[in-house]
Protein backbone atom coordinates (compact mmCIF):
# COMPACT_ATOMS: atom_id res chain seq x y z
CA UNK A 1 0.00 0.00 0.00
CA UNK A 2 1.41 3.39 -1.00
CA UNK A 3 1.50 5.34 2.57
CA UNK A 4 0.64 8.55 0.81
CA UNK A 5 -1.56 7.76 -1.27
CA UNK A 6 -2.10 8.93 -5.10
CA UNK A 7 -3.14 12.52 -4.00
CA UNK A 8 0.74 13.37 -2.41
CA UNK A 9 3.43 12.21 -3.63
CA UNK A 10 6.52 11.31 -1.85
CA UNK A 11 8.22 14.30 -3.19
CA UNK A 12 5.73 16.83 -2.45
CA UNK A 13 5.87 14.84 1.05
CA UNK A 14 8.77 15.35 1.26
CA UNK A 15 8.78 19.29 0.61
CA UNK A 16 6.58 19.46 3.67
CA UNK A 17 8.47 17.68 6.10
CA UNK A 18 11.09 20.38 5.48
CA UNK A 19 8.53 23.10 5.60
CA UNK A 20 7.37 21.56 8.73
CA UNK A 21 10.03 21.41 10.21
CA UNK A 22 10.60 25.28 10.00
CA UNK A 23 7.10 25.26 12.03
CA UNK A 24 5.25 26.13 8.63
CA UNK A 25 1.52 25.82 9.83
CA UNK A 26 0.39 25.18 6.49
CA UNK A 27 2.87 22.11 5.61
CA UNK A 28 2.18 20.98 9.00
CA UNK A 29 -1.60 20.64 7.93
CA UNK A 30 -0.50 19.24 4.50
CA UNK A 31 1.65 16.50 6.22
CA UNK A 32 -1.47 15.99 8.44
CA UNK A 33 -3.74 15.60 5.44
CA UNK A 34 -0.76 13.30 3.62
CA UNK A 35 -0.32 10.80 6.08
CA UNK A 36 -3.69 10.43 7.35
CA UNK A 37 -5.26 7.21 5.43
CA UNK A 38 -2.21 5.48 6.16
CA UNK A 39 -2.42 6.39 10.05
CA UNK A 40 -5.81 5.89 10.54
CA UNK A 41 -5.51 2.70 8.64
CA UNK A 42 -2.78 1.41 11.41
CA UNK A 43 -4.52 3.13 14.53
CA UNK A 44 -8.28 1.55 13.75
CA UNK A 45 -6.80 -2.23 12.90
CA UNK A 46 -4.91 -2.24 16.47
CA UNK A 47 -6.48 0.35 18.73
CA UNK A 48 -9.89 -0.27 17.12
CA UNK A 49 -12.81 1.61 19.07
CA UNK A 50 -9.85 3.55 20.61
CA UNK A 51 -8.66 3.99 17.29
CA UNK A 52 -9.55 7.86 16.86
CA UNK A 53 -7.74 8.76 20.41
CA UNK A 54 -4.67 6.77 18.80
CA UNK A 55 -4.95 8.86 15.02
CA UNK A 56 -4.75 11.93 17.81
CA UNK A 57 -2.15 10.63 19.79
CA UNK A 58 0.36 9.77 16.35
CA UNK A 59 -0.59 12.97 14.89
CA UNK A 60 0.62 15.09 18.13
CA UNK A 61 3.71 12.86 18.64
CA UNK A 62 4.62 13.15 14.91
CA UNK A 63 4.51 16.94 14.47
CA UNK A 64 5.64 17.59 17.94
CA UNK A 65 9.28 15.91 17.19
CA UNK A 66 9.38 16.34 13.29
CA UNK A 67 12.26 18.71 13.73
CA UNK A 68 14.16 15.44 15.46
CA UNK A 69 13.54 13.75 11.79
CA UNK A 70 16.97 14.30 9.97
CA UNK A 71 16.11 12.73 6.82
CA UNK A 72 12.63 12.73 4.95
CA UNK A 73 12.83 9.71 2.82
CA UNK A 74 12.85 7.94 6.74
CA UNK A 75 9.54 9.47 8.10
CA UNK A 76 7.66 6.82 6.83
CA UNK A 77 8.91 4.40 9.33
CA UNK A 78 9.42 6.73 11.60
CA UNK A 79 5.67 7.66 11.67
CA UNK A 80 4.76 3.97 11.82
CA UNK A 81 6.85 3.05 14.79
CA UNK A 82 5.07 6.11 16.32
CA UNK A 83 1.75 4.92 15.21
CA UNK A 84 1.77 1.43 16.53
CA UNK A 85 3.10 2.45 19.61
CA UNK A 86 0.43 4.90 20.19
CA UNK A 87 -1.96 2.46 19.08
CA UNK A 88 -1.01 -0.29 21.35
CA UNK A 89 -0.89 1.98 24.32
CA UNK A 90 -4.83 3.57 23.66
CA UNK A 91 -5.74 -0.51 22.83
CA UNK A 92 -4.20 -1.40 26.37
CA UNK A 93 -5.91 1.59 28.48
CA UNK A 94 -9.21 -0.40 27.26
CA UNK A 95 -8.25 -3.70 26.78
CA UNK A 96 -10.38 -6.11 28.31
CA UNK A 97 -7.71 -9.57 29.55
CA UNK A 98 -7.39 -12.63 27.68
CA UNK A 99 -7.64 -15.23 29.71
CA UNK A 100 -4.35 -16.68 28.53
CA UNK A 101 -2.57 -13.28 28.52
CA UNK A 102 -1.39 -12.97 24.66
CA UNK A 103 -2.81 -16.80 24.30
CA UNK A 104 -5.66 -17.01 22.33
CA UNK A 105 -7.33 -20.42 23.50
CA UNK A 106 -10.38 -21.46 23.10
CA UNK A 107 -13.26 -20.82 21.90
CA UNK A 108 -13.43 -17.30 19.91
CA UNK A 109 -15.64 -14.52 21.70
CA UNK A 110 -18.92 -13.97 19.86
CA UNK A 111 -18.09 -14.51 16.34
CA UNK A 112 -20.67 -15.58 14.93
CA UNK A 113 -20.79 -12.10 12.03
CA UNK A 114 -18.08 -14.26 10.29
CA UNK A 115 -17.43 -11.32 8.39
CA UNK A 116 -17.68 -8.62 11.37
CA UNK A 117 -13.71 -7.75 10.56
CA UNK A 118 -13.86 -5.78 13.72
CA UNK A 119 -15.26 -8.52 16.47
CA UNK A 120 -12.69 -10.51 15.00
CA UNK A 121 -10.12 -8.54 15.70
CA UNK A 122 -10.81 -7.50 18.98
CA UNK A 123 -10.78 -10.96 19.55
CA UNK A 124 -6.87 -10.35 19.95
CA UNK A 125 -4.40 -9.02 22.09
CA UNK A 126 -3.28 -5.47 20.44
CA UNK A 127 0.35 -6.52 20.34
CA UNK A 128 -1.10 -9.69 17.54
CA UNK A 129 -2.89 -6.78 15.82
CA UNK A 130 0.32 -4.91 15.58
CA UNK A 131 1.98 -7.78 13.91
CA UNK A 132 -0.58 -8.16 11.65
CA UNK A 133 -0.80 -4.77 10.80
CA UNK A 134 3.19 -4.71 10.13
CA UNK A 135 3.15 -7.60 7.92
CA UNK A 136 0.09 -7.52 6.19
CA UNK A 137 -0.52 -3.91 5.83
CA UNK A 138 3.16 -2.72 5.39
CA UNK A 139 4.11 -6.21 4.31
CA UNK A 140 7.21 -5.78 6.56
CA UNK A 141 9.65 -8.39 6.80
CA UNK A 142 9.61 -10.26 10.37
CA UNK A 143 13.16 -9.06 11.49
CA UNK A 144 11.52 -5.13 10.94
CA UNK A 145 8.14 -5.61 12.07
CA UNK A 146 10.32 -7.13 15.52
CA UNK A 147 12.44 -4.00 15.41
CA UNK A 148 9.39 -1.90 15.25
CA UNK A 149 8.03 -3.63 18.16
CA UNK A 150 11.35 -4.02 20.03
CA UNK A 151 10.50 -8.05 20.62
CA UNK A 152 12.92 -10.94 18.82
CA UNK A 153 11.75 -12.10 15.56
CA UNK A 154 10.59 -15.59 17.25
CA UNK A 155 7.89 -13.35 19.09
CA UNK A 156 6.59 -11.50 16.20
CA UNK A 157 6.41 -15.10 14.10
CA UNK A 158 4.82 -16.85 16.97
CA UNK A 159 2.25 -13.63 17.22
CA UNK A 160 1.76 -13.58 13.67
CA UNK A 161 0.95 -17.34 13.86
CA UNK A 162 -1.58 -17.31 16.05
CA UNK A 163 -3.32 -13.87 15.10
CA UNK A 164 -3.53 -15.03 11.04
CA UNK A 165 -4.97 -18.74 12.70
CA UNK A 166 -7.46 -16.84 15.15
CA UNK A 167 -8.55 -14.77 12.19
CA UNK A 168 -9.01 -17.60 9.77
CA UNK A 169 -11.09 -19.20 12.13
CA UNK A 170 -13.24 -16.37 12.80
CA UNK A 171 -13.94 -15.46 9.34
CA UNK A 172 -14.71 -19.20 7.63
CA UNK B 1 -5.17 -13.76 5.05
CA UNK B 2 -6.80 -14.48 1.57
CA UNK B 3 -10.48 -14.52 2.63
CA UNK B 4 -9.51 -10.86 4.17
CA UNK B 5 -7.81 -9.79 1.28
CA UNK B 6 -4.06 -7.87 1.54
CA UNK B 7 -4.86 -4.79 3.39
CA UNK B 8 -8.38 -4.43 2.65
CA UNK B 9 -9.26 -5.66 5.91
CA UNK B 10 -7.78 -2.25 7.64
CA UNK B 11 -10.18 -0.18 5.67
CA UNK B 12 -12.73 -2.09 7.60
CA UNK B 13 -11.63 -0.93 10.65
CA UNK B 14 -9.76 2.52 9.98
CA UNK B 15 -9.74 5.20 12.67
CA UNK B 16 -11.13 8.29 11.58
CA UNK B 17 -9.17 11.81 12.05
CA UNK B 18 -11.33 14.80 13.27
CA UNK B 19 -10.89 18.33 12.37
CA UNK B 20 -10.32 18.77 16.22
CA UNK B 21 -7.54 16.25 16.56
CA UNK B 22 -6.02 18.37 13.49
CA UNK B 23 -5.34 21.87 15.04
CA UNK B 24 -4.21 19.80 18.32
CA UNK B 25 -1.79 17.92 16.58
CA UNK B 26 -0.70 21.03 14.19
CA UNK B 27 -0.44 23.19 17.98
CA UNK B 28 2.24 20.86 19.31
CA UNK B 29 4.21 21.48 16.18
CA UNK B 30 4.68 24.99 16.36
CA UNK B 31 6.77 26.03 19.10
CA UNK B 32 4.56 28.62 21.32
CA UNK B 33 1.61 28.41 19.70
CA UNK B 34 -1.44 28.93 22.52
CA UNK B 35 -4.88 26.92 22.24
CA UNK B 36 -7.83 27.30 23.44
CA UNK B 37 -11.04 25.22 23.27
CA UNK B 38 -14.83 26.04 24.82
CA UNK B 39 -17.68 24.10 24.26
CA UNK B 40 -20.85 26.35 22.58
CA UNK B 41 -24.32 25.89 23.00
CA UNK B 42 -25.43 25.34 19.81
CA UNK B 43 -24.99 23.35 16.93
CA UNK B 44 -22.31 22.85 14.82
CA UNK B 45 -24.03 24.25 11.52
CA UNK B 46 -24.86 27.04 13.30
CA UNK B 47 -21.43 27.72 15.13
CA UNK B 48 -19.53 26.94 12.06
CA UNK B 49 -21.69 29.17 9.59
CA UNK B 50 -21.40 32.08 11.86
CA UNK B 51 -18.24 31.47 12.88
CA UNK B 52 -17.00 31.28 8.87
CA UNK B 53 -18.81 34.44 8.33
CA UNK B 54 -15.22 36.11 8.77
CA UNK B 55 -16.13 39.56 8.01
CA UNK B 56 -18.45 39.61 11.12
CA UNK B 57 -17.23 37.35 12.88
CA UNK B 58 -13.56 38.41 13.61
CA UNK B 59 -13.77 41.61 14.07
CA UNK B 60 -16.57 41.29 16.72
CA UNK B 61 -14.72 38.78 18.33
CA UNK B 62 -10.92 39.41 18.51
CA UNK B 63 -10.10 42.94 19.84
CA UNK B 64 -6.76 43.26 17.31
CA UNK B 65 -8.85 42.87 14.56
CA UNK B 66 -10.64 46.38 13.97
CA UNK B 67 -11.91 45.41 10.36
CA UNK B 68 -11.67 42.08 7.58
CA UNK B 69 -12.17 42.07 4.33
CA UNK B 70 -12.32 38.94 1.74
CA UNK B 71 -10.50 39.59 -1.51
CA UNK B 72 -11.35 36.40 -2.91
CA UNK B 73 -12.63 32.97 -2.79
CA UNK B 74 -11.97 29.95 -4.95
CA UNK B 75 -13.60 26.22 -4.70
CA UNK B 76 -11.40 23.75 -4.83
CA UNK B 77 -13.45 20.68 -4.75
CA UNK B 78 -14.57 18.45 -1.37
CA UNK B 79 -16.07 21.66 0.12
CA UNK B 80 -12.46 22.92 0.21
CA UNK B 81 -12.39 26.58 0.06
CA UNK B 82 -9.09 28.87 -0.51
CA UNK B 83 -9.80 32.12 0.65
CA UNK B 84 -7.75 35.78 0.36
CA UNK B 85 -8.59 37.94 3.29
CA UNK B 86 -6.90 41.52 4.53
CA UNK B 87 -7.22 41.99 7.98
CA UNK B 88 -6.79 45.47 9.93
CA UNK B 89 -5.81 46.23 13.41
CA UNK B 90 -7.82 49.32 15.25
CA UNK B 91 -4.90 51.27 14.08
CA UNK B 92 -4.49 50.51 10.75
CA UNK B 93 -2.12 47.87 10.56
CA UNK B 94 -2.88 45.45 7.52
CA UNK B 95 -2.24 41.63 7.16
CA UNK B 96 -3.16 39.69 4.64
CA UNK B 97 -4.42 35.51 4.88
CA UNK B 98 -4.32 32.49 2.90
CA UNK B 99 -7.16 30.45 4.37
CA UNK B 100 -8.06 26.87 3.53
CA UNK B 101 -11.70 26.79 4.30
CA UNK B 102 -13.40 23.28 5.38
CA UNK B 103 -16.35 22.13 7.15
CA UNK B 104 -15.23 22.07 10.62
CA UNK B 105 -11.97 23.49 9.85
CA UNK B 106 -10.00 26.44 8.56
CA UNK B 107 -6.49 27.90 8.55
CA UNK B 108 -5.52 31.28 7.85
CA UNK B 109 -1.88 32.12 7.43
CA UNK B 110 -0.11 35.19 7.56
CA UNK B 111 3.60 36.68 7.52
CA UNK B 112 3.60 37.19 10.73
CA UNK B 113 0.28 35.20 12.40
CA UNK B 114 -1.69 31.91 11.66
CA UNK B 115 -5.43 31.14 13.23
CA UNK B 116 -6.00 27.75 13.14
CA UNK B 117 -10.16 27.41 13.99
CA UNK B 118 -12.03 23.39 14.56
CA UNK B 119 -15.46 22.72 15.37
CA UNK B 120 -17.33 19.70 15.81
CA UNK B 121 -20.64 18.66 17.23
CA UNK B 122 -19.91 17.62 20.89
CA UNK B 123 -20.45 13.44 21.49
CA UNK B 124 -23.27 12.64 22.63
CA UNK B 125 -24.67 16.20 22.67
CA UNK B 126 -25.63 16.96 19.09
CA UNK B 127 -27.01 20.56 20.14
CA UNK B 128 -23.43 21.61 21.79
CA UNK B 129 -19.96 22.31 19.57
CA UNK B 130 -16.93 21.68 20.89
CA UNK B 131 -14.35 24.25 19.11
CA UNK B 132 -10.62 24.48 19.10
CA UNK B 133 -8.29 27.58 18.73
CA UNK B 134 -4.87 27.87 18.08
CA UNK B 135 -2.86 31.19 17.53
CA UNK B 136 1.47 31.23 16.50
CA UNK B 137 3.43 33.65 15.12
CA UNK B 138 6.78 32.42 13.17
CA UNK B 139 8.15 29.38 14.87
CA UNK B 140 11.41 31.90 16.03
CA UNK B 141 9.14 33.79 18.23
CA UNK B 142 7.18 31.47 19.10
CA UNK B 143 8.32 30.70 22.54
CA UNK B 144 9.00 34.75 23.49
CA UNK B 145 5.39 35.10 22.70
CA UNK B 146 3.87 32.03 24.03
CA UNK B 147 2.28 33.80 27.31
CA UNK B 148 0.96 36.48 25.53
CA UNK B 149 -0.71 33.71 22.21
CA UNK B 150 -2.05 32.02 25.19
CA UNK B 151 -4.02 35.07 26.51
CA UNK B 152 -4.80 36.04 23.47
CA UNK B 153 -6.88 32.94 22.30
CA UNK B 154 -8.59 32.49 25.35
CA UNK B 155 -9.82 36.03 24.77
CA UNK B 156 -10.74 35.26 21.01
CA UNK B 157 -12.26 31.93 22.26
CA UNK B 158 -14.35 34.26 24.62
CA UNK B 159 -15.06 36.42 21.86
CA UNK B 160 -16.50 34.13 20.11
CA UNK B 161 -19.30 33.29 22.56
CA UNK B 162 -20.08 36.55 23.07
CA UNK B 163 -20.71 36.90 19.38
CA UNK B 164 -23.01 33.85 19.19
CA UNK B 165 -24.85 34.50 22.19
CA UNK B 166 -25.33 38.02 20.43
CA UNK B 167 -26.70 37.38 17.17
Amino acid sequence: MEPFGAVSPLGAVHEHVRAAQRGDPAALDALVRALAPYVTRVCGAIALDRGDDAVQETFIAVLRNIRQLREPAALHGWVRRIAVREAVRAARREAVPLPNGFEVAGPLPDLDAALDVRAALASLPPEQRAVLVLRDLDGLPEAQAAAVLSVPEGTVKSRLHRARAALRRALE
Amino acid sequence: MTALGRARWTDEVAASLSTLARARAIAAGIPGAGVAEAVYDLPFSEVWRRLTEFERSVPNADRLVGRLRVDHREALGDGVERIRLTAWTPLGLRQRFDVRLEPGFCLMGGRAYTVVMAAAPEPGDPARTRYVQVEAVPAHLGRLLAPLLRATVRGDVRGFARYLRSS
